[in-house]
């Protein structure tokens, strides 16, 4: 069935209009489904008409010419002198000329019959808010139609908290934020549209991106005009000059800081000012908060000292808000905010007991609103006021009457000054431990839009005293006051008109009737440049947003902040008559005279269209999963792939934008698989972290199937290192393996078996197999069977819901044990059975009982997949005694509890169908000598519960009552003595009863109903040769046949056991098992694993690709060769080699996209998949004489930094420039560079230098740091143990320890010198001495002292890796072997 | 990055050749001579300015510093724009302390008046309004360090590597990108390879060399000593 497509087109527009005259305001707008957002506008009187005829002027402009000449300008002066007569509005066709300017459809209903509709195809302007139709009902009405827009976050609360939007100094983003208002004036220009910009009609877009609404300022004439807000000093002066009360005052800030009543995380804060005791008393210290009352100090201090380090987490909690608003909200709310369990009595039943509990400030509503008193649950009380008021009218009256108290009227300014003041400033909070969590926050999502915000940068003046004596007062009070409500002036002199002599007075002249002729659109101008001027200002404006001369004075004040070039463009604003560039030529003209970046004009060019993209997609005018919204995201991905090369520092946006995409349903998949390569080779560590919690949502999706596949998994493990995709990616893709959805699973088992056979038999056996196992449980959760039946009828082929899933991962498990070795059942698969049935009989849980029957599946695997000698092995002590026989005990034991008798008998039928899959594969004979004790408790157990009588007929046996054995029901009897005796016989079955009699009337029953299998039954030998075991000769057969001493057998078995052992060698299964049971990592067992042959000459350096399957070497033979650890092989050789080489190659290091750079003296950076050469690079200067490149070292994920022989400088090489792009200098004295370390992302960069200095700088910048001085001047290598502490290296002194901080001096110094060295997130491995191999903690204890025999490596050892995810070591040696050992 | 420089150079030579700005040009010439150099550039930079510190040159010092702001430091990051307020400061707190030193105290105040803009309501100039007039300046908090010998050098080096990391992230110029945009152009597609699928396994890679054979007296060997180390090894634990 083809699927319809919703377009835009005229047929819909006349539904709408269809639909529009039914249409009330508040009311849903539905078009086919389409919910669509509409608001609408009448004339009334109180309109003011000459605005509106203003706005309308600045939407139509006639065009707009450059050229004028002088007559023209005369007229014009004539005609500017005459006022204009004031027409009547025509209204309609106002609207329609809109329309079409915008081409936005038009309707007009407003005469009856007749209607007109004019339709226009959409137009997107990715700057402004995209309306889909203008409609009139009436004749003096309008309605706007828009799409559905749920994004974007008024612009003025973004500016608000700028202090962690657009913090100090982030100039790309303002850049970012300029382009985007001078690309909105030019899209408007085009269209001859002037506006008046304010910030109040801009939207932003989490992705930093500007969206304007035109027609919001039209709209504004409609509304009541609000007063306007008088300034903040004008306030404070009224409030201190007792003009204002303090409520008034308190409202007034919380208005201006943005606080709105009714929202949770931003409501208005008021002080506390008593806590309820008395009636004229018991006031507030107002010169702390009150959550410093709550908690004291000491504990502001102890949360000071943690990261991040603040005082005040909020002043006013979403709980806090809640708790005090409990009469009133409903329960939902409180259970969402407060706690889950709805628990009446926890909430404060007094006003005193409020106070006393509550580390959080005041709400209003305690001084305003007296219904917050009655409660509204049936089961909880009024809040209950103090004994001194009789009713919540009076309390409030009270409370009011508190807060104006003239010992408050004089302590607030203290109050002030925590809540909105200079308190706040980070400098100035830490003495007054007032430093709030939202100023040092990090790494939040998006843009901030809650939390405080600081008006004032001062002390805030104290209220005047009520008997205040100017004379008295020594110029105290006027001090402190002093600048708050002063009237600036505004002196306009009389402009004198001069003689029109000069040519240059003409030239200004015509500019300036110019100016007057084309008014609207210098006004524009101006207005987008004060939007400019408020985002670099924004923490300067104190909540005051478009009021021209606010910001010029605010210019004038701060001028310090704003960055060079915008001061000189605001200069502007102070000086109109300056040369105003033409309005057609003003966008070009800003952005040269800002200088702003051509990364940045580039980025947002293309970012644009991404953005345009993805509001044309979500408008609700294109269905989701249509075509063509196909289509358009396939175009929106393709758009921001260009974006994310481009996007350099403006990451945010670009991070801001992907994150929309991954949490959109229909576009994440796209997005995922197409933008992967693209972010991971462009995007920052950190850029890339703040992406981590996103994927993993979208990779836990219960519908994602497509998102577990391996092209995917592989870029999130090239992307984020394979340390971080086993430790977070891993265990939701194992999970998935359980899912309900069957592609799902089946997909990601697939997925994960792939992955098992990627990265070798160790990582598996620790990070997937492990997994694998605890997720089997899972299945079994609801016990559910299939079917209708609930109650299992038959003991054997109990079929339950998850079976299915499970089968899938036994299978899974089946083709790991397959694809490495058996080693894994008996090591890992069957110890962990043990684990949890030991874990069951200390403490039986309810959680654990799906365990129990993964449990046997997992048993049943394990027989199947073990050959026979090895089951023989363990078949006694593990599967029988600690497995089966343990269970048995259990389960037959009343004393241990069940959920339900239910879940009891299906695990008996559980256990009951492994011994029978057991005693099919081992065969009779077996079972009697090795599998006895199960059938004996059971047949034991039947006994004693059931006894016959004498006419055969069985009854329950009367018991003690503190004999605990579980009642079977009679049926599951019947069905295993029927089973086994078929089976085997009845005399061979009643060889396991203490007494036999009781088998007799079961017996007779079955035989009497089916007597040809029983007279089969009845021939033991027969049933023998049936079920011997396949596999073993005919001497252990013989063996097991004379049953004279199984012990024997069991040994000469045990010692052939492992050379049956899948596709691993013995050594192999040796270094799982250890990898398996060992704890710590630090162990070395001198084991070789495998065998690098192919390298001539002394082997340099040896570099790891993070999964450990891969690595590069280089050697002196002049090659660099590639190599791949395949766990089969004991010899391997090499997979490529490098030979552009011509000199010994010195060093080499792996680049974040897996390409290569080594050296030989010249730097060669080369892809090793497409084996080409990416750039080659010698060292050159301006003295002429290049030395060898020495050393390289990451710096970044795309930087190298290389050093040199013979300077004392270091270069630095960017991968996506593709050359040097540096040379940093590393101390002001001379000394070559002899060795090099980088740490942490470029952070701490140490050079060592020949003449001993030792400098610390920062590499992405080149700030020294620190310079050290010690004594080796060969110095081979330095390494980074932690933050502070370095390996110094040399060649012929011992290694020593050295701690930089806070001055450097040597911590210890080990035995020998270290002649290669290599450092793993939790230890330092080095070669030492020739042949030693020393492994040392991050804190410097030594773990592994051992010395490499000639016979384990040809030659001295010269280089050594540590693999640590495998626990194992790369080593290669001066005659060119490699060998991986552990 | 190179040679769209040059393209870039050429560009303008022709202008001004068109033009017929001959002085113009040869001043191009010579300057985009001496300018091959990133360091060099850096290094004559930082010349400049000592100079002009040396000299008590305020206005040098000043526009220097506006130059570098305006077309170098526009383009860095958050971080970087602080360092740069950083070692501005610096720069001047320095030049600030050598007029002391030689007693000149009217070019502190010339100073302070021509930076009114940086200087004024600036908490982190507060104290320096003071510092000419403070006789124990050298031992004072906020002041010690700018009389610091080593302190001084390792701010200069620092400010080269400031400046050359700068400069290699420098945005390129609006004619630089046009000029790259033509010579593209006919180039066709862009960053072919950059659009490759990302592989992280050298096993991939067709082996060239063929698997190495088995001597056959390596493999007995092989066999003994693994069965040696076989029996050696300890039973797996049943705990």
């Amino acid at each position: 069935m083809p699927e319809e497509e919703f377009e835009w087109n005229e047929s819909k527009l006349n539904a709408l209009s269809e639909i529009l005259t039914q249409w009330a305001p508040h009311d849903e707008l539905k078009l086919e489904n389409v919910i669509l957002e509409a608001k609408m506008a009448w004339i009334h009187e109180s309109t003011d008409a000459v605005a509106l005829e203003k706005e309308f002027e600045k939407l139509l402009n006639t065009s707009f010419d450059p050229l004028m000449d002088y007559e023209e300008h005369q007229r014009v002066k004539n005609g500017v002198c005459s006022p204009a007569k004031s027409t009547k509005l025509d209204w309609i066709t106002k609207w329609a000329n809109i329309a079409e300017k915008l081409s936005i459809s038009h309707i007009n209903c407003s005469k009856a019959p007749h209607k007109t509709i004019n339709f226009q195809r959409l137009q997107i302007l990715p700057n402004m808010t995209s309306i889909l139709a203008i409609a009139h009902t009436e004749a003096d009405n309008v309605i706007l139609i828009y799409g559905h827009t749920k994004e974007g976050i008024d612009f003025q609360t973004v500016l608000r908290h700028s202090y962690s939007n657009i913090p100090d100094g982030s100039l790309q983003t303002i850049h970012f934020l300029t382009k985007n208002l001078l690309d909105l004036y030019s899209q408007l220009f085009s269209r001859k549209i002037t506006a008046e910009f304010k910030t109040r009609h801009f939207r932003c877009l989490p992705s930093f991106w500007l969206q304007y609404d035109v027609l919001a300022p039209i709209f504004e004439q409609f509304r009541a005009p609000r007063a306007p807000r008088i300034p903040l000093d004008e306030a404070t002066s009224n409030w201190a000059n007792r003009k204002w009360e303090n409520y008034q005052y308190l409202t007034y800030l919380n208005d201006i800081t943005g606080r709105v009543r009714g929202e949770v995380h931003n409501h208005p804060i008021f002080p506390w000012v008593c806590d309820f005791s008395e009636e004229n008393g018991g006031f507030r210290q107002l010169n702390r908060t009150k959550y410093r009352l709550c908690k004291g100090d000491d504990q502001l201090r102890e949360m000071y000292s943690r990261e991040p380090s603040h005082h005040v987490p909020e002043l006013l909690s979403d709980i806090g808000y809640m708790v005090y608003r409990a009469r009133v909200e409903p329960k939902d709310n409180l259970c969402r905010h407060v706690r889950r369990k709805w628990v009446p009595e926890e909430y404060p039943s007094t006003m005193s007991r409020m106070y006393q509990w509550t580390p959080d400030e005041c709400i209003p509503e305690f001084y305003d609103d007296p219904s917050i008193f009655n409660s509204c649950h049936p089961d909880m009380a009024d809040l209950r006021f103090p004994e001194f008021v009789s009713s919540p009218q009076e309390f409030i009256e009270w409370h009011r009457k508190m807060l104006e108290h003239e010992e408050v009227s004089m302590n607030l300014h203290r109050w002030i000054d925590l809540v909105f003041g200079f308190n706040l400033a980070i400098d100035n909070s830490k003495n007054a431990l007032n430093l709030h969590l939202c100023f040092v926050e990090k790494n939040r999502r998006g843009l901030r839009t809650t939390g405080m915000v600081q008006l004032f940068n001062r002390p805030h003046p104290i209220r005047m005293p009520l008997n205040y004596d100017p004379k008295l007062d020594n110029y105290h009070l006027k001090m402190e006051s002093f600048g708050f409500g002063m009237t600036s002036e505004h002196r306009k002199e009389p402009e004198v008109e001069p003689d029109e002599d000069s040519h240059y007075q003409i030239y200004q002249k015509i500019k300036k009737v110019r100016r007057l002729r084309h008014n609207t659109y210098f006004s524009s101008m101006v207005s987008a440049m004060e939007v400019m001027a408020q985002i670099v200002l924004a923490p300067h404006l104190a909540g005051r947003f478009d009021d021209p001369d606010h910001i010029r004075r605010c210019i004038q004040l701060y001028s310090y902040r704003i960055p060079a070039n915008y001061r000189r463009l605001f200069d502007f604003l102070f000086n109109t008559e300056q040369d105003f560039p033409d309005c057609d030529e003003f966008s070009f003209f800003v952005s040269v005279r800002l200088n702003i970046p051509t990364k940045i004009l580039n980025f947002s060019e293309e970012f644009g269209k991404c953005v345009s993209l993805h509001i044309l997609r979500k408008l609700d005018v294109i269905p989701p999963f249509s075509k063509r919204s196909q289509l358009i995201i396939l175009k929106e991905v393709e758009s921001l792939k260009k974006s994310i090369r481009l996007c350099d520092h403006m990451e945010q946006c670009v991070v801001a934008a992907f994150q929309q995409l991954l949490e959109d349903e229909e576009a994440c998949i796209q997005s995922v698989h197409r933008l992967m390569p693209v972010i991971t080779r462009s995007l920052s560590q950190s850029a890339l972290e703040d992406l981590i919690n996103p994927m993993i949502e979208l990779i836990q999706c219960e519908t994602s199937v497509k998102l577990l596949d391996r092209r995917f998994l592989m870029h999130v493990s090239i992307c984020y290192g394979t340390h971080t995709f086993l430790d977070l990616f891993l265990p939701p893709i194992v999970e998935a393996c359980a899912s309900m959805n069957c592609d799902r699973s089946v997909v990601a088992k697939e997925s994960i078996m792939w992955l098992a056979k990627r990265y070798g038999p160790v990582i598996c056996a620790k990070f997937i197999s492990s997994n694998v196992l605890r997720i089997m449980a899972s299945c079994y959760e609801a016990f559910e069977m299939v079917g209708l039946e609930q109650q299992p009828k038959a003991v054997f082929n109990v079929v339950l819901q998850g079976d299915e899933t499970c089968s899938r991962i036994e299978s899974l498990l089946s083709e790991i044990v397959l694809t490495y070795s058996v080693t894994f059942i008996t090591v890992q698969f069957l110890p962990f059975c043990v684990d949890l049935i030991e874990q069951f009989h200390k403490r039986s849980s309810v959680q654990l009982e799906p365990g129990l029957v993964s449990v046997f599946r997992i048993v049943e695997l394990s027989i199947r997949s073990m050959s026979d000698h090895q089951l023989m092995n363990y078949l006694e002590e593990f599967i029988i005694q600690k497995v089966i026989y343990r269970v048995l005990t259990i389960l037959l034991d009343a004393s241990f509890q069940f959920s339900s008798m239910r879940v009891r008998i299906i695990i008996i039928c559980k256990v009951c169908q492994l011994l029978h899959s057991i005693t099919q594969k081992i065969g009779t004979e077996n079972t009697r000598i090795y599998a006895n004790q199960p059938f004996k408790l059971m047949f034991s157990t039947f006994s004693e519960i059931y006894e016959t009588d004498e006419e055969l007929r069985i009854n329950l046996r009367k018991r003690p009552s503190e004999n605990t054995l579980f009642e079977v029901p009679l049926w599951m009897v019947e069905d295993v003595v029927d089973k086994f005796a078929k089976e085997w016989g009845v005399p061979f079955l009643s060889s396991f009863c203490d007494d036999p009699a009781f088998l007799i009337p079961f017996v007779s029953n079955s035989s009497s109903s089916s007597s040809p299998p029983a007279s089969i039954a009845h021939s033991p030998p027969s049933a023998f040769t049936a079920y011997s075991l396949g596999g073993m000769s005919s001497g252990n057969r013989l063996f097991s046949l004379s049953a004279s001493s199984p012990v024997n057998s069991v040994n000469s078995l045990g010692g052939l056991s492992f050379c049956d052992s899948g596709s691993l060698s013995a050594v192999w299964c040796a270094r799982v098992s250890a990898a398996v049971c060992g704890v710590d990592n630090y162990r070395f067992d001198h084991l070789s694993l495998c065998n690098y042959t192919g390298h001539q000459e002394k082997i340099r350096k040896l570099a790891a690709i993070s999964n450990e399957n891969s690595f590069v070497s280089a050697s002196s033979d002049k090659t660099v060769k590639l190599w791949s650890i395949k766990p089969e092989l004991d010899e391997i050789g090499c997979q490529w080699t490098y030979q552009k080489h011509t000199r010994p190659v010195h060093d080499i290091t792996i680049l974040a996209d897996n390409s290569i750079a080594s050296t030989d003296g010249v730097l060669h950076v080369w892809d090793p998949f497409r084996t080409t050469l990416l750039a080659q690079m010698e060292w050159d200067s301006k003295e002429g004489s290049g030395g060898n490149i020495m050393r390289v070292e990451n710096v970044d994920r795309h930087i190298l930094s290389a050093i040199c022989s013979l300077h004392s400088t270091v270069k630095l090489f960017d991968s996506r420039v593709g050359g040097w792009t540096c040379e940093l200098k590393v101390s002001p004295g001379p000394g070559l560079t002899r060795a090099i370390t980088v740490r942490d992302k470029g952070n701490k960069m140490a050079v060592a230098l020949s003449n001993g200095t030792l400098a610390i700088l920062d590499a992405r910048n080149g700030k020294i740091n620190a310079l050290a001085q010690t004594n080796s001047t060969h110095t081979v290598s330095v390494n980074w143990l932690s933050d502070t502490r370095l390996l110094v290296c040399d060649a012929d002194e011992c290694g020593i320890f050295l701690e930089t901080n806070p001055r450097a001096h040597i911590v210890r110094k080990l035995q020998d010198p270290v002649s290669a060295a290599c450092l793993t997130d939790n230890s330092l491995v080095t070669l030492q001495n020739g042949t030693i191999l020393r492994v040392y903690r991050n804190s410097g204890e030594l773990q592994i002292e051992t010395k490499i025999r000639p016979d384990e490596l040809p030659g001295t050892p010269t280089a050594v890796l540590p693999l640590p995810l495998n626990c194992s070591y790369l080593i290669g040696s001066s005659h060119g072997a490699i060998r991986l050992m552990c | 990055m190179s040679h769209v420089s040059n393209s870039t150079d050429e560009v303008v030579r022709n202008y001004l050749a068109a033009k017929s700005m001959v002085t113009s040009l040869k001043a191009f010439d010579q300057e985009s001579s001496f300018a091959k150099e990133a360091n060099y550039q850096v290094d004559r930079c930082i010349d400049e300015m000592t100079d002009a510190i040396d000299k008590h040159d305020v206005d040098t010092l000043c526009a220097m510093w506006e130059s570098w702001n305006a077309r170098v430091f526009h383009s860095l990051d958050t971080e970087g724009i602080k360092q740069a307020q950083c070692y501005e400061a610096s720069a001047y707190r320095l030049f600030l302390v050598r007029c002391v030193q030689k007693k000149n105290i009217s070019k502190c105040n010339e100073f302070f008046r021509k930076m009114s803009s940086l200087t004024l309501n600036n908490p982190q100039w507060a104290d320096w309004f003071a510092f000419p007039y403070n006789h124990h300046a050298k031992d004072t908090e906020p002041f010690r360090k700018y009389f610091d010998k080593t302190w001084i050098e390792i701010y200069y080096v620092s400010l080269h590597n400031f400046l050359s990391t700068s400069l290699a992230n420098v945005s390129p110029s609006v004619i630089g990108t046009i000029v790259e945009g033509i010579a593209r152009d006919p180039t066709g597609n862009d960053h072919v390879d950059f659009d490759e699928d990302l592989i992280d396994d050298f096993a991939v890679i067709a082996q060239c060399s063929a698997p190495v054979k088995r001597g056959h007296s390596k493999p007995s060997l092989r066999n003994l000593l693994k069965s040696l180390t076989s029996s050696k090894k300890p039973s797996p634990s049943t705990d």
